[in-house]
């Protein structure tokens, strides 16, 4: 792929036409994403969301033997310590740039940075994380990074992320998977390639219950999941194909590692529900093991789960999903599977990839699918106006829909991957149902945004950017 | 600031404004910057302080310019413009505070203009200036404190708000200092203050969060007389005194316990001229009150050996306050206290002066060190047998076998609401966690005896890495 010789990706924007704003049906979206150029929207007013430096935090965070240098203001970093006090992510330093070093540059106290990091903790590797300060006023962090790799003999590694340059926060991984692939993947891959599988994972990707899974359907795989080993990515050059959890965070890793080394990877949608990790399993087992033993475990492992889902029906529920978008899908798949009746998708971002599943879903019931990084106040307005049984989403996103009334769920205490994923969201989605008191407590308390604007169409800020 | 740091908990003046704005009833910041700079707050502060949450507009729900590319090359100030003609029609506030962060900072934004169109149509909002490259958490405080002092006619628009009668109440006092999230036990420091107040007959503006009344932000001016518990609310007092006339008080920390508590009353008093029976009267009675629950505590205090050596760590305004309860009179034996937060030399020197002046003959030593591997290998290599801190020093704790109680920022794995340690009947809540810190390890330490499982070795040390992966 060439875009490694290139400083930094195409944003998902220019490679896939991701939208970041959208109101339709899943069949109007599709037609769009379809298009060559889809027409990007813009929001006339906009809340907080994650953007590529959150994303290329939480990715560098689970790549063990690494240390993260943030080269920026003090703010940039809080993120990462949240992940290390609540995700355990990898040691960080950051440099706190202050006024002075934000016009007069700071590339000094970036070297004695990377020497500090590398006398604590003697890592494998270094990254040094640009952010907004430094994209604008450029410093050189390339220099000091090849300066302090032929000093200590580790790759340091710069990634260039701006935080304004792209709207989707997976932006940050790509980043992320760029640099590893133009700096520290450089190795050649063995002769002969090695029979397994790479199971890719990216940041918030827990892993525990899928890997239970290949290992009970006896599928051999090499895991670049979870905690991220440098070893794990040099080795995956070397495998007979990819399947990722999420395709859609670990998607330039994917294609790198198809375009630049033949390694092929498996659009399966993700391992979620019933016939979603049966279809992801087979489709793993294709490529690093054997379907016959895959069969059976599946068999075995379906008939369990089917017999305990038969007690957490969904039958007549209508839900809203906001995940982003592999998790959405799988999700309303498994909605579908408990016999509820998926109201609307609400996605982080929808591009290009995801036009089959738009399709396949505008087949089905066609639901309305918003696109809504964040963004509760769109989010309170598609409620009220949808009035769903159930809202499925993340914590940070539940507690508006708890507070606009509507039973919530929030995943982020759950593995949603694989049998064992089925076995835990079933009581969780089940639990919502059977006592709604604290939303419709929540529910009587008002809300922090205007009557008049309720009233107005969810899409009522998006607008067509005028390039 | 401005070094390098591991494990840094100091956030940025953005992030300090934000929260100190989203804490004020009826205020709704709007964030000009990149859109993660609202997130980062967000996750990395509001969800550290005790799990704080979104609250009523804060959490994904602050509106925020989501600054991009484009907006750099050319300019944010009209998607700023656009911004806050929308915000006030969606989001629910008395007012409105544009802060604006690094980006539109270093781009050159003229937000007082954008602000000032909001302005002229009578909607009550002002520009508050905090890149975070300007300072840590605790300038976002100064900064949005005394950016709303400034503009505070453009806060209070009715007739009568705008030439607000100004008349002093002699009994009311402004308390400054306590930075909501920065300090975990904000809410239950600021209400412990002002029922501690309520005795003495004063009465105290906290300003921020569900124990600030109605009207207190009306009143800030007539207020006779500002305390300040931190030197980050010190240019907040001298402005209200050069501008407002309104004389102010300063404490290192707040007060913890009847001793530290009366201190702070009778200063008041003073000030504000009360009747000083009153006042020793109701001091009196709290003392009584505390030695009522020492009592009580004193035969767990001997049975598990509370008289323990101990470490602090945190912000100066959090911890000085714990660790003269903790040394008198409870008779524990400070040995480290490491302050986090940035202060000027002259600040560090006098926080020195007067610790050892309350505290004759104390062996303690005051760092002041925000980073988190230097404190860790401070705290591994110093002889204490108890830990006060942050969820970062849980882990120098657990290395070493020793209690440890979350007392300061970052505070990750407890719910916290209404709990404080500030003023009379927060010292009981600081014997309560201290009690829970040491009759806990000691729960630990018999189940270890009896093999129910544990990973120490013989020593009591743990083979868990430390914070940051800093080894032994």
């Amino acid at each position: 792929m060439n875009e490694t010789r290139q400083r930094l990706p195409r944003t998902r924007e220019k490679r896939r036409g991701a939208l970041t704003a959208y109101q339709g049906d899943c069949a109007a979206l599709a037609d769009e994403l379809e298009r060559e150029e889809p027409r990007q929207r813009i929001r006339t007013y906009s809340e907080t969301s994650d953007d590529e430096v959150i994303g290329a935090i939480r990715l560098l965070g689970r790549i063990s033997g690494s240390v993260t240098i943030i080269h920026s203001p003090p703010g940039c970093g809080a993120i990462k310590l949240e992940d290390e006090l609540k995700a355990g992510g990898s040691p960080w330093l950051i440099t706190n740039i202050e006024e002075n070093d934000s016009i007069l540059g700071a590339d000094d106290k970036l070297r004695e940075a990377v020497d500090l990091a590398y006398r604590t903790w003697r890592p494998e590797i270094i990254f040094i994380l640009a952010t907004p300060v430094v994209a604008i006023n450029n410093d050189d962090i390339q220099s000091a990074a090849t300066e302090k790799e032929d000093l200590y003999n580790i790759p340091v590694v710069p990634v260039f992320a701006a935080g304004f340059r792209s709207r989707t926060a997976v932006y940050g991984y790509d980043l992320v998977f760029h640099a590893l692939a133009k700096y520290v993947l450089k190795g050649e891959p063995s002769a002969s390639p090695i029979p397994a599988v790479n199971l890719i994972g990216a940041a918030g990707t827990r892993t525990g219950n899928i890997i239970k899974d290949l290992n009970g359907a006896g599928v051999s795989y090499n895991n670049v999941s979870g905690s991220l080993s440098i070893s794990a990515l040099q080795q995956s050059l070397s495998a007979s194909a990819s399947i990722a959890i999420d395709k859609d965070d670990a998607r330039y890793l994917l294609e790198w590692l198809e375009e630049a080394h033949g390694v092929v990877h498996l659009e399966e949608t993700a391992p979620i529900g019933l016939a979603g990790t049966e279809r992801w399993l087979l489709a793993a087992a294709g490529a690093g093991g054997s379907t016959g033993q895959a069969r059976a475990y599946i068999q075995e492992e379906k008939a369990a789960a089917a017999q305990a889902l038969e007690r957490q029906r969904l039958d007549g529920v209508s839900v809203f999903v906001d995940l982003p978008p592999e998790q959405a899908f799988g999700i309303a798949d498994f909605v579908e599977e408990l016999g509820g009746e998926v109201a609307a998708l609400s996605l982080t971002h929808a591009d290009s990839s995801h036009a089959p599943r738009l399709r396949e879903w505008a087949r089905r019931s066609n639901p309305q699918v918003y696109i809504q990084p964040g963004q509760p106040f769109e989010k309170i307005n598609a409620l009220g106006k949808l009035e769903p049984g159930l809202y499925i989403g993340k914590g940070e996103a539940a507690v508006w829909a708890a507070r606009a009334g509507i039973a919530a769920v929030a995943v982020d205490s759950v593995d949603l991957y694989g049998f064992g994923g089925v076995r835990e969201l079933a009581p969780l989605v089940a639990n919502a149902l059977r006592n709604t008191a604290l939303s419709r407590y929540l529910s009587a308390g008002g809300s922090s945004y205007r009557a008049g604007w309720l009233s107005k169409s969810v899409n009522w800020h998006i607008k067509q950017e005028v390039k | 600031m401005g070094t390098t740091t591991a494990g840094n908990r100091n956030s940025c003046m953005l992030h300090g404004a934000v929260q100190t704005i989203k804490s004020i009833e009826g205020a709704v910041p709007i964030i000009h910057s990149t859109s993660g700079c609202g997130v980062q707050q967000y996750a990395g502060v509001s969800s550290l302080s005790g799990n704080g949450g979104s609250g009523y507009t804060g959490g994904l729900g602050i509106p925020s310019t989501n600054f991009l590319e484009r907006q750099v090359v050319f300019g944010g100030s009209s998607r700023l413009r656009e911004q806050l003609k929308n915000t006030v029609k969606i989001k629910d506030g008395d007012f409105y505070v544009v802060l604006t962060g690094c980006t539109p900072e270093l781009v050159g934004d003229d937000v007082p203009a954008m602000t000032k169109e909001l302005q002229e149509q009578q909607y009550k909002a002002i520009h508050i200036s905090t890149p975070g490259f300007k300072g840590s958490v605790h300038n976002g405080y100064t900064a949005a404190l005394t950016g709303l002092l400034r503009q505070f006619d453009k806060i209070t628009c009715t007739p009568e708000e705008q030439h607000p009668t100004r008349e002093k109440d002699d009994r009311l006092v402004n308390l400054l200092g306590i930075i909501p999230e920065q300090d975990v036990f904000w809410r239950g420091n600021l209400k412990g203050l002002k029922d501690s107040l309520k005795g003495i007959g004063a009465s105290a503006n906290v300003l921020f969060g569900p124990d600030a009344d109605e009207q207190e932000w009306t009143t800030i001016f007539n207020a006779a007389l500002n305390v300040s518990f931190s030197a980050h609310s010190l240019e907040i007092c001298e402005w209200l005194e050069s501008n407002a006339g309104i004389p102010y008080v300063h404490f290192d920390g707040y007060p913890v316990g009847a001793q530290q508590t009366g201190e702070l009353l009778r200063c008041i008093g003073k000030q504000l001229d009360l009747e000083q029976e009153k006042v020793e009267a109701w001091i009196a009675r709290k003392e009584n009150n505390e030695r009522y629950y020492i009592l009580q505590f004193l035969d767990a205090y001997y049975k598990h050996g509370f008289q323990k050596k101990f470490a602090l760590v945190g912000d100066s305004a959090v911890v000085l306050g714990p660790a003269r309860f903790l040394t008198d009179p409870l008779g524990l034996l400070p040995s480290l206290i490491v302050v986090t937060d940035d202060l000027p030399q002259q600040v560090r020197d006098s926080i020195v002066r007067q610790w050892n002046e309350q505290q004759p003959g104390s062996e303690a030593r005051i760092i002041f060190e925000s980073d988190a591997k230097v404190i860790e290998e401070l705290l591994i290599a110093e002889d204490i047998e108890l830990l006060l801190g942050s969820s970062i020093e849980s882990r120098a704790a657990e290395r070493k076998g020793i209690p440890f109680v979350p007392v300061s920022f970052p505070l990750a794995e407890r719910i916290v609401l209404t709990k404080g340690y500030a003023g009379f009947d927060g010292a009981f809540t600081l014997l309560e966690d201290v009690g829970d810190g040491i009759l806990g390890n000691d729960s630990r330490y018999l189940q270890d005896l009896t093999g129910a499982g544990s990973d120490r070795d013989e020593q009591g040390t743990n083979p868990k890495p430390a914070f940051s992966g800093i080894e032994n």
